[in-house]
Formats: structure tokens, C-alpha cells, sequence
């Protein structure tokens, strides 16, 4: 539940922010709520972001986990909305400005973080950078919250970054992490004395480029500065690897957890990883335990505010490759199912959505695998014996005449696959050929077996070297104070309001 | 490589949903404050399948590879018997691999300091003035790299030699024996090859990739001891003027965002 006392503090924190290079001019204080919300409070929201996963990529997760009938986590969400993602410049979105609506209810153009629309990237037109609107974590932490930001990307990379940084050029992730380390000039003082929990990837931009960092690899600041021991200077705690992370308690808070030099390891790959790295799940339950013990121990008892992102979901479909972003998908499916277990959801409100869509499909007629058929059929492909991943990584296997199954054709009679992308790394260039024989190299010039191996790139109608991003809804799930808020057609800045009203910020 | 049925896994949600009649308790949960009777969902997280096999660790080097004799390599890859030749210089030193790629594209490997098994790179695009870094799961991936070794001995697995049966004679080349190789074929294609192993050098191999009827030769034609170090200098310090991006985002910078 909401403290009596958290609007005082929001209006304190912000009176004291005012001679702050980020609020002079702008806004300093944040806006009071949009929605009119008179039901019960929360005290805790955790909002989960699965970068790039569109409706598409939900419904071929669910099908490859659990089955087309099978429920995933969020399949079991009471509340659900179709969000729609077009920025102040774009039809199709980038991750900066659907961030920036979703945790800040403002929407922005194309490369721009946490400013708002009358910012152009890399401010082009020499006109100086719009206000900086409050984002949600920033109110959560002024009024007395503890906050924590995960990512399987960077943690200065666009979606966590809109949580905490305002800047016109999504890239410029030097001057992101900065913006993170309290004491540091251009520290953004609405976050108090920091972040209580950051942790993902990105080490390269916390330690300096002739710096060679705990795995080897070698830091991107050209200023020389190791921000981990800054952090560190600042009271954080700071860990690299499993060990640490496994070692983290209450006491643990600040946390900065930077477990990889560039983004952390794809769901399937992190194994292999050299200094081994925490999963998603790890990462939430260990977020929730810290966050909310903290959160209990403080006088103020104010809650907390988690957003979690899986970031590479986006990544793989980017690199044409199915299997990576349903194998990613799933793994946050499994956080979010982690979260809901360890906490009261009558006062804690769980938000799942994402940033924006992307180009791809789920083709053709496909027959459910044979097992689940409500009839017999008279003959079948031998591959229908077992359709990979239930069907849904496998080739188009579809109901002939006389009730026999077989590849489904293309206009040639040639097989293709249910999963496929518009454009990408996947064009073939040339006749098409049956996907479970294809030699066309996949990832790694790997010949794969057939597409539901790792490395298949499927079929792309474009060829382009890297697949896009798509302009249509992706949903939103929620449950618990505020969830029922979460309804109809809205725009993403919906997400920020809703959070906002069953919070009681702003009031 | 598809994974098996997740119908148990369905069955257990459905189960679980009917039963599903009381608030979850877990540990964080019991500590709440509760309120009333407001009903709250049960949440079913469904049994999945085991994950597919995960990708292997880097191979372990022999060790031959950590004193390296540094060389700079001319390398001839041609495509069929008619096939154009294509000439690359590869400068190698026990822990540096750069490899000028044509094209206005040079990669520079690096051995990873802390596990000498595992490498990362960058390229270098100067037509588009960026620095791309490929890292140890992006060359896995992309390259089919799995490691330092594989990155010494020019892409070719000298486990996959082992495949092939010794075949008396050898070949001089560079004041160096190699010796003969052949065979049916090894799992990755390599049908013959010349190998020396004190150098981790392959003369000659010739491969069959199953996408394709014509064999691929690749020749170190030339072996100079003379390096150029300017080559092996991080592109960040020789280039300080590009664009650096990690591999993703070069995919997604790929497009006007």
C-alpha cells in the first residue's frame, strides 16, 4: 500500500532538485496522475519488458513451450491491452522512444531518451533538447521507494536507459552511465542517492578503453574513468559473475551487476559463458528478495519499483533467427511466472508488455502434431511423427485429400517453414529448396539439420542483412492494484499512467 | 534438433488451473500483510522441456599454440576447378590474428588474456567508418568460431584432421614439413589436407561443403617471419576516429532508425 507521505516527498525531492542541470529549465516536479484510479493501491510494481516480442513471437513461444493449448505465464494474466507503439516521428518505433512513452508517458522521436518530442536525435536543427519529463522509476525512488533496473542487454542501452537517463542520442552510452553515478556532475539527481539495484550487461562502458576487464575483454570510455570502483566509491556493491551475484543480500544494496563486457549471453548460449552469468529468472528473483526486503527494512516502507527486461528477444529476431528469440521469450516467461510467485499480488502490480513488434510470422495451414489430432489421419509425412518444437519449428505439414498429412507447398510444390521472417538475413536468393534438406548456411556457416536447429536463419522475403523492427500493437498483461486499468486500445503511454495511478504517485 | 512434446507440460497447467482455488504462498508471499477474501490468480508456471544442447565450450589448445612463431601469410581460397582465386593476408602471432578481408573490411582476432581458449574481434568497415566488435558468442554464432584455436589454425578443426588417415610422403614448403592427409571426408567437409602441427599450419586443405559439388582449396601460398605490428594495434587506437558498435547493434544500425 501507498505511504500517506509519499506525495510530501515527491514534492520535497523536487524542490530540492531545482538547481539540478537536469530539471533547470524543464520539468521539476513531476505531473499528476492522468488516469482517475479510486482502487486499491500498490505497493510494488515490477514491469516487465520483452524488447521486439510481438503478439507473433508470444503465440510461436507458447506453441514451442507449452503447446498451441497450453498456457505460458502471461497467458494467465487477467488483464490485457493492445498497446500501440508509433512514435512522435515514426510509424514503426524504435526501443528509445517506446521506452521513453512507457516509462514516461510522453511520446518522443526516434533515438531520443527520456525527452520529449520536441527533441530531435543528436539535436540536428541546433535548437537545444525538449523538457525531460519525470519517468516512473524517477517518482517511485523520489517518493521513498527502492528501484531496480535488469537487462539482459546493456544496462545503458536504450530500454533500461529510458528508466533513469535523458539524453538525445540513445548511443551515446558514455554519457548514459554517468548519468547512473551519483556524485558525478552529470549525475540525474531526481534519483536521489541512485539506483538501488542495476544489473545486465555493458561492463565496457564502466571501464576505460586501455582497461582490460575481468573476462578479458576491453572497456569503450575514452575519458579514462573506471566507473566500477566510482560506483563502488559511491557505496555500491558491485559483482561480475555468479559468484558475486550468488553472494548478494539485503545488506548487498546498492547494487551494480555488470556481467558481461557488451550484452549478456542469449538464454541458450549463457552456459558457455566465461565468468558465467546469472539467467533472467535469477536476476528477477534476486531483484524481488533484495528490493523488497530493503524496501520492508526501511522506516519510510515505501515499496519498490522493478523493471526487467529481457533485450535480446529483439537481437535474434534482428539476426533472422527464430529458435534464439523464442528460447529467450521463454525464459522470461519463466521470470515473470517467478515473480508472480514470490509476491502479494494484492499489493503488487505486475506489468508485462513490449517496445515494439516485429516482422514476423507464423505462416501457412499447420496441423497440430498428430498426438493432439481429433481424428485419425490415413498416412502422414515421416516428419510429422514429431513436429519440432510442437509444430511451430518445423515445416508447414497440412491435411490432404483422403484425410493423408504432407508438407504443405508452395506454388512449386517446395515445403516452406511456419515460422518466416518479411525481410533479413534469411533471403535464399535462388529457387527455393525443401527446409528440412536446405544447405543454405545458417549461423556460423552451419548446414543446419533442418529449422529448428539453433543456427537456421528461416526464410526471408527481403533480403536485407539485418530484419526490422513492425509497426503493429504488441499487448500488454497485467495483474494485480491498477491491472484493471489495462484494457481496450491505448497507446504505450498508458503503461506509464497505470503504473502511476495504482501507485498514488503524483497526488 | 526439435524438442520433444510439452504435452505433459499442458496437462500440468491444466491440471493446475483447476485446482487452483487458494492464494499462492511463498516465501516473500507469507510475509505480506493480507487482505480479506479478494480473490488473487494463481499462477501455473508450465513444465517445459529440457533445453536443446547447448553450444560446446572453446576447444582447450595444444601447447604449440602459446609460442607461436609470429608470420604474416598469404592465403588462396579457390572455389572449383575454375573458380576465381581469392588472396588474403593473414598476420598471425600467438595471441593476434588479422586478417585483411578485401573489400574495405579488416578483422583483427584477439585471444582472450584471462582464458586463452576463448577470442573476440573487431572489424574494421572503412567505408562506413566503424569498428564492429564480435564477441567470443557473436563469432560462435556468426562465424562458426569457437574458439582462439580455431582462429590460429585459419578455421579449419585439427580434431577433424585426426578423421582423415596419414598418407606417406610429405610436402616442403616455407623450410617446414607438412604432412599428407586424406580421407573420405571428415564431418566438416575437409576431404585432404597438409598439416603441420608444431606450427598449427595448414599448407593446403580441400573441402566439400554438402550445399555445394565443387571442392574449396585453400593454399598459404606465401610465409613471411617479417609482421607488421601496425596491423595487430587495436582498430579503436589506429582508428580513434570510427564509430565502435557491438555486433547487435550494428545489426539493427544496419537500418535508418
Amino acid at each position: 500500500m501507498t505511504t500517506p507521505s509519499r506525495s510530501v516527498a515527491l514534492v520535497v525531492a523536487a524542490a530540492l532538485l531545482a538547481g539540478s542541470p537536469l530539471s533547470a529549465g524543464r520539468d521539476d516536479r513531476p505531473g499528476r496522475p492522468a488516469l482517475d484510479y479510486k482502487g486499491r493501491r500498490a505497493k510494488n510494481v515490477i514491469f516487465f519488458v520483452g524488447d521486439g516480442m510481438g503478439v507473433s513471437t508470444i503465440t510461436a513461444t507458447r506453441v514451442y513451450s507449452v503447446g498451441v493449448a497450453g498456457n505460458l505465464v502471461v497467458d494467465q494474466f487477467p488483464h490485457t491491452a493492445l498497446s500501440r507503439t508509433y512514435g512522435a516521428d515514426a510509424i514503426t518505433p524504435d526501443s528509445a522512444p517506446t521506452m521513453t512513452a512507457m516509462m514516461s508517458g510522453v511520446n518522443t522521436n526516434a533515438g531520443v531518451l527520456g525527452l520529449d518530442e520536441t527533441t530531435e536525435p543528436l539535436d540536428f536543427n541546433h535548437d537545444g533538447d525538449g523538457r525531460a519529463p519525470w519517468t516512473l522509476l524517477e517518482e517511485a525512488k523520489a517518493s521513498g521507494m527502492k528501484v531496480g533496473v535488469i537487462s539482459t542487454a546493456r544496462i545503458t542501452h536504450a530500454t533500461p536507459a529510458a528508466t533513469y537517463a535523458h539524453i538525445n542520442n540513445r548511443d551515446n552510452e558514455n554519457a548514459i552511465a554517468l548519468q547512473a553515478l551519483p556524485g558525478d556532475p552529470t549525475f540525474n539527481d531526481r534519483l536521489g542517492d541512485g539506483i538501488d539495484l542495476l544489473i545486465g550487461g555493458g561492463r565496457q562502458f564502466f571501464v576505460p578503453s586501455t582497461v582490460t576487464d575481468e573476462e578479458g575483454g576491453t572497456g569503450s570510455r575514452s575519458d579514462g574513468r573506471d566507473l566500477r570502483r566510482e560506483f563502488q566509491s559511491a557505496g555500491y556493491s558491485y559483482v561480475w559473475n555468479t559468484a558475486g551475484f550468488n553472494a548478494l543480500n539485503r545488506a548487498s544494496l546498492p547494487v551494480l551487476g555488470l556481467f558481461e563486457r557488451g550484452h549478456m549471453e542469449y538464454e541458450y548460449d549463457r552456459p558457455t559463458d566465461s565468468g558465467s552469468e546469472p539467467s533472467l529468472t535469477d536476476m528477477t528473483v534476486k531483484a524481488i528478495e533484495l528490493l523488497d526486503g530493503a524496501s520492508r527494512k526501511s522506516r519510510k516502507s515505501g515499496g519498490y519499483f522493478l523493471m526487467v527486461e529481457s533485450g535480446r528477444i529483439d537481437h535474434a529476431h534482428h539476426e533472422g533467427n527464430a529458435f534464439r528469440a523464442l528460447t529467450d521469450t521463454e525464459e522470461l516467461d519463466e521470470a515473470i511466472g517467478a515473480a508472480a510467485h514470490m509476491v502479494d499480488l494484492r499489493d503488487t502490480l505486475i506489468i508485462v508488455s513490449a517496445d515494439h513488434s516485429h516482422v514476423f510470422n507464423i505462416a501457412g495451414y499447420p496441423l497440430r502434431p498428430k498426438s493432439e489430432l481429433p481424428y485419425q489421419v490415413t498416412s502422414n509425412d515421416p516428419g510429422f511423427e514429431a513436429p519440432a518444437g510442437n509444430g511451430i519449428l518445423d515445416v508447414v505439414y497440412d491435411l490432404t485429400s483422403g484425410g493423408a498429412v504432407a508438407a504443405a507447398g508452395d506454388r512449386n510444390g517446395v515445403p516452406y517453414t511456419v515460422l518466416g521472417y518479411l525481410n533479413g538475413p534469411g533471403y535464399r536468393g535462388g529457387p527455393r529448396t525443401d527446409p528440412r534438406t536446405d544447405a543454405f548456411p545458417g549461423r556460423g556457416g552451419v548446414v543446419p539439420n533442418g529449422p529448428s536447429h539453433p543456427a537456421y536463419f528461416q526464410e526471408s522475403a527481403v533480403p536485407m542483412g539485418s530484419e526490422t523492427h513492425a509497426g503493429e500493437e504488441v499487448a500488454i498483461y497485467a495483474v494485480g492494484p491498477g491491472a484493471a486499468l489495462v484494457h481496450g486500445t491505448v497507446k504505450n503511454t498508458h503503461i506509464y499512467q497505470v503504473m502511476k495511478a495504482a501507485l498514488g504517485l503524483g497526488e | 534438433m526439435g524438442r520433444p512434446s510439452f504435452r505433459h507440460g499442458a496437462a500440468a497447467v491444466a491440471i493446475g488451473i483447476g485446482l487452483a482455488v487458494t492464494i499462492p504462498v511463498s516465501p516473500l508471499a507469507q510475509g505480506h500483510r493480507r487482505g480479506g477474501s479478494e480473490d488473487v490468480p494463481i499462477f501455473i508456471v508450465p513444465t517445459r522441456a529440457p533445453a536443446a544442447a547447448r553450444p560446446a565450450s572453446p576447444p582447450d589448445l595444444p601447447r604449440e599454440a602459446l609460442a607461436l612463431v609470429s608470420a604474416t601469410l598469404q592465403l588462396q581460397t579457390t572455389r572449383g576447378a575454375s573458380g576465381a582465386a581469392v588472396v588474403q593476408t593473414v598476420t598471425r602471432t600467438a595471441d593476434r590474428v588479422h586478417v585483411e578481408t578485401g573489400a574495405g573490411r579488416e578483422l583483427l582476432y584477439m585471444r582472450n588474456p584471462t582464458d586463452v581458449r576463448r577470442v573476440s574481434a573487431m572489424l574494421t568497415d572503412h567505408t562506413a567508418r566503424t569498428t564492429v566488435v564480435y564477441d567470443e558468442s557473436d563469432l560462435r554464432r556468426v562465424l562458426g568460431i569457437r574458439g582462439w584455436l580455431d582462429v590460429l589454425t585459419l578455421g579449419f578443426d585439427p580434431g577433424r584432421f585426426a578423421e582423415l588417415r596419414p598418407v606417406s610422403g610429405t610436402r616442403r614448403a616455407f623450410d617446414l614439413p607438412f604432412e599428407h592427409l586424406e580421407g573420405p571426408g571428415s564431418a566438416d567437409g575437409v576431404l585432404e589436407a597438409w598439416w603441420h602441427q608444431g606450427e598449427l599450419l595448414p599448407l593446403e586443405v580441400v573441402r566439400r561443403r554438402p550445399e555445394s559439388d565443387a571442392p574449396v582449396v585453400v593454399t598459404v601460398v606465401q610465409r613471411s617471419l617479417a609482421v607488421d605490428r601496425q596491423r595487430l594495434a587495436l582498430p579503436t587506437t589506429r582508428f580513434p576516429d570510427y564509430r565502435q558498435l557491438d555486433f547487435a547493434d550494428w545489426l539493427e544500425g544496419l537500418h535508418e532508425r
